[in-house]
């Protein structure tokens, strides 16, 4: 597991009170996570000042899983 | 079209929150267009606002563009901290960011409340007691956008009416206790004015479409009416319009029943 993933996974822990193992690539933030849509704003923020980059709402939309945020930071780091 | 326009600010420093897009985002222009330097605010959408930032610049004017959550205090204060420094004073704060949990009022958890209320309402409280500070001592102007569910009931509009409701308070209050600083604090409320946060409301389409069937005047509020308004408010010629919300509706809220 990739070093981004665990960071977002603690974020993820932290932020949604969910259980460590529930945390996985394919987890999908709204149904596997129980997050709404104010849960996933404050996530990007944090996720934001974590890894210092900016994500912008229209590719915040396109995220989905847990999968998704971690290819999105190596992707833009 | 630009060259046409009054300097009214000319020499001032002005700050609208949330101003990437939507009414903000054409506030800061109009401000710009007549002579403001600018502070150009986002929370969400850099790119957005990187482009507003270029086009205030594209008018011969200076933009400082500052991301900031506001409703966290620390963000907040952080924003006018950069004002601060950047330019050493601000002439006239737009209090326009506004964000909500579109819910019925049986279902607003206590979450979605609180950053309704922090966002809408709180964050012109802890923004004007910092504006205040760098406004000059002849004076200044603040101007909080409002909205038509601060008095009537919207579908899924419960805090961001509440929060509203609680703003248009605060622009009393602020009227009175800073009219001896020669600040005037006053609101807009502009009703349906057709931007993206629309899209955020659930069967706002029916609600426009009633809106739209039943107003008295043949069209619907546009953002540069808004930016008319406001411009006035802001100005010295408003010097004794205090503490009011002014509508600009279109006489909708006339016949709306």
């Amino acid at each position: 597991m990739s070093d981004t993933f665990e960071r977002v996974k603690n974020i993820i822990v932290d932020r949604l009170d969910v259980d460590e193992s529930k945390v996985t690539l394919d987890s999908t933030f709204k149904d596997d996570l129980g997050a709404d849509s104010l849960d996933v704003v404050e996530l990007i923020m944090e996720l934001e000042d974590e890894f210092d980059l900016e994500i912008s709402d229209e590719d915040a939309e396109k995220i989905r899983t847990v999968g998704d945020v971690v290819t999105y930071i190596e992707q833009h780091q | 079209m630009v060259l046409d326009r009054p300097q009214r600010y000319a020499g001032k420093v002005v700050l609208v929150t949330g101003s990437s897009r939507g009414i903000g985002r054409e506030l800061v222009l109009r401000f710009a267009a007549e002579g403001a330097d600018v502070v150009v605010h986002y929370f969400r959408n850099g790119d957005a606002a990187r482009e507003v930032a270029a086009q205030v610049e594209s008018l011969g004017r200076r933009a400082l563009l500052v991301k900031a959550n506001v409703a966290d205090e620390e963000k907040l204060n952080r924003l006018f901290d950069t004002i601060a420094q950047e330019y050493g004073r601000l002439d006239v704060y737009v209090h326009n960011a506004a964000s909500g949990r579109n819910r019925r009022a049986l279902e607003v958890d206590a979450k979605g409340w609180d950053w309704t209320v922090n966002v809408n309402a709180r964050a012109f409280l802890l923004g004007a007691q910092r504006a205040e500070r760098i406004m000059p001592a002849d004076g200044g102007a603040m101007l909080a956008l409002s909205s038509f569910g601060s008095e009537r009931v919207f579908p899924y509009y419960t805090s961001v009416g509440a929060s509203k409701a609680a703003l248009e308070a605060l622009v009393r209050y602020l009227a009175v206790e800073l009219a001896p600083r020669r600040i005037n604090v006053n609101g807009l409320s502009a009703g349906a004015v057709l931007t993206k946060a629309l899209e955020h409301f659930p069967d706002m389409d029916r609600t426009l479409a009633e809106l739209q069937a039943k107003q008295p005047y043949h069209r619907m509020v546009t953002p540069e009416d808004v930016a008319n308004a406001a411009l006035f408010l802001c100005s010295p010629e408003a010097e004794m319009i205090r503490g009011q919300v002014i509508k600009v509706d279109g006489g909708v809220s006339l016949v709306i029943p």
